[in-house]
């Protein structure tokens, strides 16, 4: 086999090796006789070149040059040899093809697009409010500790039991408290507020997120004078401080103090208990007061099985030692908070936007069938030439899913500017507390791949089978409008499209009415002008009742001297909204009433302490009886004033002011002062009842809480005063200082979010359903139009044609409608716990879909209809 | 089909009366790694078909058989088609020897 290199004799061929080496690259099945061919013309050339008197060693040169060549049809033959029998390179073949259709390739990509898109954004939320597991390592494994307080439970828990459980070490890996407070950054750059996490050294640790960068705190970085240390959240280092990847042991100064910055806490570490942390400072040993406990379990110790261990420790502990407090525990899992609303509004979201989705998908659809019918006489001729059945199907399968790809592609770059819109937009409630930041990353781009894939497959397999069913016949058939399964098949893609629109309309007028009732709602009070301030007094600054008072003494002389304002009242969470989150359980009156309907549950009351001003600051109308006064205040007469909801439901029909009640059968007394207009406490839906209980209180017995202030005029110039007040008193104090109006805003911020969304979505799939009836109708207007010829050259009037257009639309549109109020009905239930006394199947909310989709579909069906009636007799019938 | 300017003159090669891989590479001064795959594709799109010499008779005179092409109807109906599109063709191969060369 040395032919190729040794000198050219009879024996071996000069480029014979080369080729015998090149055919390793040819199927096995056609290699021998490819060698063969390449043998067969060598063999020839150097017979002729020696016949013609040319020197051997030239032809050896010139034949095995050519045999090179042999490389190049190797490579094609091994190419083709991939290359199926007929039909081609599917995807080629199809980016090839839609190439071509530029402005039908846009259509289908914005359609989709927009689906995916929102469908990516709203996955983004959900993955990370509801589904995603919390960010810290093996979270299965972390628990709150809630500590015996008097008769109750309470997330704060003091030093001393802090140190008292941390013991248990056969229970708790670890065990930390958590405090927080605001401080002042005041260098570098402008003074700003900061949110502090007070954290032990090593809770990093015990979350399983060490810091990106230097190190977390030291067991000796607790002790005063060595505990200037701070670590600063993710978000602070990138905002703040530029990123500056030389941070570590650099001072900043907090309230003037300076601090080293030891290291930077991962972006993971968005929520810990208590807040939302800005920075990290370490809890002082001498820390008292709110701390929240957090441990990690042992190994894979069960919480019911540590619960126990606890219980039966709490039992052997010292009770006298505990106080009134007791030992006890309750283990609960750490778990992201989210009210009941908010689940049920992450869900109907994600059902609206599926609807929304499946709308691109039909639209989609649509589109392709249209086009399909257009490319039956090139199917057909495929067809003719031998391509299958099943090449044709994956043919036009391929073509969709390359549609969804760039649908995908276009979504994921619209979801990445909708998840930023919706954070942005999204009320506190709802992001905020997200232990997970809420951002597209590889989970989320997977989802959309899945998303966009079966996007494809959903959209695409109809079509594809209508295309592989195309016959051989249709050759040179130029049917334009589709045979008779084709104007079926445009109605039911008609009538499913406006089915899926109907059930996002209702879904948003549902909720619009919902939410035109819950703001019309009289919640008992005038908001306007007032301003709240809050705070609450830290118990390791404020550590007994006189010093409280002196602040807040000193706090209201300032502010009643304060110009432009008409009132002031001290209270504590007696605001309307997310303040009022107290409740009394469990109510007695003295004719032994415990009012209690098994529907209901246990009577719950919204309570709060408010002071002698308060009815008059707050405008609430006394209906009966008297305002507190300053000895109901001093607690010795056991005085309430109750809204007018307790006295009807507890004394129905009678007198309130007089009567006694309490609430379990252990406590004081009460006798009712005073009875008010009814005040919605607990925000204008009732959700926490519609009770509203007051105790009575002063300023110098709040520990903080709310002050609220009447101004005479513009609240905002008060709440400028007001911050200038408080920082001259107490400047690291942290404050809120919000206006009623806000505050009223705030408690239908989710409803007033969750009706955007669905506005919106509506409003596209409208869109995208009218486009669509737009394009399914032209089509078949275009099919019909030798017949409309027809018709009008036998008589038929313009308005007949364009009455036989829109009716015959309309019809399609009619049952769309009753399908798609039927599939809202099917789906009302998961807006029964979104809406406020508007059934999710509000007959005027229905009626408001039907009109504006009878609308829609007129303006659809419109122009086709012209299109028909315009329609020249003479040139229809020549043109077929 | 696409006709690119060396397939019509593989085209015009073969309707010349070009029979074999290295008669049409010499008579058109093309590479064989581009006319080998160019034939290739004529055979495959059925403009061209292939066939083996008298096998009996070469083996006989001690020589390989040789495999050789001819344009089928479609294939001379490109073939002209070519020509009319690239009219240099003809006069390019007008000085070259006719086909009788390598029969």
């Amino acid at each position: 086999m040395s032919g190729g290199q040794g000198s050219p004799g009879r024996g071996d061929l000069p480029g014979l090796t080369l080729v015998r080496w090149i055919a390793r690259l040819m199927p096995a099945a056609r290699r021998e006789e490819w060698v063969e061919e390449w043998r067969g013309e060598l063999f020839h050339a150097r017979e002729e070149a020696s016949s013609a008197g040319e020197s051997s060693g030239a032809v050896g040169w010139r034949l095995r040059r050519r045999a090179a060549g042999a490389l190049h049809d190797a490579l094609w033959l091994r190419r083709a040899a991939f290359r199926p029998p007929r039909g081609g390179w599917p995807l080629r073949d199809a980016t090839r093809v839609l190439r071509r259709q530029p402005a039908f390739v846009l259509m289908v990509v914005c359609t989709l697009g927009l689906g995916i898109g929102a469908a990516t954004a709203i996955f983004t939320v959900v993955d990370g409010l509801l589904l995603r597991p919390l960010p810290f390592q093996e979270p299965e494994r972390l628990v709150r500790v809630i500590v015996e307080a008097g008769d109750d439970f309470s997330v704060y828990a003091s030093r001393d039991r802090v140190r008292v459980w941390r013991a248990h070490d056969e229970v708790f890996e670890a065990l930390h408290a958590f405090s927080q407070r605001g401080v002042t950054l005041t260098r570098p750059g402008e003074p700003r507020s900061l949110r502090a996490s007070l954290i032990e050294p090593g809770a990093l640790r015990m979350l399983g997120v060490p810091p990106i960068l230097g190190r977390e705190f030291l067991p000796e970085e607790t002790v005063p004078g060595r505990d200037r240390v701070v670590l600063l959240s993710h978000d602070e280092w990138r905002v703040g401080f530029g990123g500056d990847p030389e941070i570590v042991g650099s001072t900043v100064h907090f309230d003037d103090e300076p601090y080293t910055v030891l290291g930077v806490m991962p972006p993971t570490v968005r929520v810990l208990p208590g807040g939302i942390p800005q920075i990290a400072l370490p809890l002082p040993d001498t820390a008292q007061g709110w701390l929240m406990l957090l441990a990690r379990l042992r190994g894979t110790t069960p919480i019911a099985a540590a619960q126990e261990r606890l219980d039966a420790v709490a039992a052997t502990l010292d009770a006298e030692q505990a106080g009134e407090d007791g030992w006890g525990v309750r283990l609960t899992r750490l778990e992201r908070v989210l009210a009941d609303t908010t689940r049920r509004g992450l869900v109907a979201l994600s059902g609206a936007v599926a609807l929304l989705l499946l709308v691109a998908c039909v639209n989609a659809a649509g589109l392709l069938f249209v086009r399909g019918v257009a490319r039956r006489p090139e199917l057909a001729i495929r067809r003719a030439l031998g391509a299958s059945s099943a090449t044709l199907f994956r043919q036009s399968l391929v073509e969709s899913l390359v549609l969804s790809l760039l649908s995908g592609a276009a979504g994921i770059a619209l979801a990445w500017w909708g998840v930023r819109a919706l954070v942005a937009l999204a009320p506190d409630v709802l992001i905020r507390f997200s232990y997970n930041p809420i951002a597209i990353d590889a989970r989320v781009l997977g989802f959309a791949l899945l998303l966009t894939i079966a996007t494809g497959v959903a959209f695409g397999v109809a079509p594809a089978v209508r295309a592989s069913r195309t016959g051989a016949l249709g050759v040179g058939r130029r049917t334009s409008g589709g045979s008779r399964e084709d104007t079926r098949l445009r109605a039911i893609v008609h009538a499913f499209q406006l089915a899926l629109a109907v059930m996002l309309l209702a879904g948003a007028a549902v909720l619009g009415r919902s939410f035109l009732r819950l703001t019309a709602v009289d919640i008992g009070f005038d908001p306007r002008n007032l301003v709240l301030l809050s705070y609450s007094l830290p118990s390791f600054r404020f550590e007994n009742e006189a010093q409280r008072a002196a602040f807040n003494r000193e706090l209201d002389a300032r502010l009643r001297v304060l110009p432009g304002l008409d009132a002031v009242s001290w209270s504590s969470h007696s605001m309307v909204g997310r303040n009022a989150i107290h409740f009394a359980e469990g109510f007695e009156t003295e004719a032994g009433i415990s009012p209690r309907e098994p529907a209901e549950g246990p009577l719950t009351i919204p309570f709060g302490s408010v002071d002698s001003a308060y009815f008059r600051t707050m405008r609430i109308p006394l209906l009966e009886g008297r305002a507190f006064t300053e000895a109901d205040a001093r607690g010795e007469t056991g005085s309430v004033i109750v809204d007018v909801d307790v006295a009807r439901r507890l004394w129905p029909g009678q007198r309130a002011v007089g009567r006694r009640f309490r609430i379990g059968p252990e406590s004081p007394w009460l006798t009712v002062v005073g009875v008010t207009a009814d005040v919605k406490l607990a925000g204008p839906d009732d959700s926490l009842g519609p009770y509203a209980l007051f105790y009575p209180t002063t300023a110098a017995r709040a520990t903080g809480g709310d002050v609220i202030l009447r101004a005479s005029r513009d609240p905002t110039a008060i709440a400028a005063a007001v911050r200038d007040v408080m920082r001259s008193l107490h400047p690291e104090l942290p404050i809120q200082i919000r206006t009623a109006t806000q505050l009223e805003a705030e408690t239908v911020e989710l409803p007033r979010f969750l009706l955007a969304i669905m506005i919106a979505f509506a409003a596209i799939a409208l869109l995208l359903a009218a486009i669509g009836i737009y394009g399914l109708v032209s089509f078949t207007v275009a099919g019909r139009t030798r017949e409309i010829g027809i018709r009008i050259a036998i008589g038929a009037r313009r308005g007949q044609v364009v009455g036989r257009v829109l009716g015959g639309g309309l019809l399609i549109s009619a049952v769309g409608l009753v399908l798609g109020l039927a599939g809202a009905a099917a789906l009302a239930r998961f807006l029964a716990g979104l809406v406020f006394e508007t059934s999710p199947l509000d007959p005027a909310a229905l009626a408001i879909v039907a009109v504006v989709l009878v609308l829609a579909s007129c303006l659809a069906l419109l122009a086709p209809a012209r299109r028909a009636a315009g329609v020249d007799p003479a040139e229809a019938l020549r043109a077929e | 089909m696409r006709v690119t300017y060396p397939t019509a003159i593989v085209l015009y090669a073969l309707a010349r009366g070009h029979r074999y891989g290295f008669g049409i590479i010499d008579a058109t001064g093309l590479g064989a790694g581009t006319v080998y795959p160019i034939l290739r594709r004529l055979e495959a799109e059925a403009l061209a078909r292939s066939s083996w010499g008298p096998v009996g008779g070469a083996r006989a005179a001690g020589r390989p058989p040789r495999r050789n092409y001819r344009l089928t109807a479609d294939g001379q109906e490109a073939a002209r088609e070519a020509v009319a599109r690239y009219p240099a063709i003809a006069a390019q191969f007008a000085s070259a020897a006719p086909g009788a060369a390598d029969a």
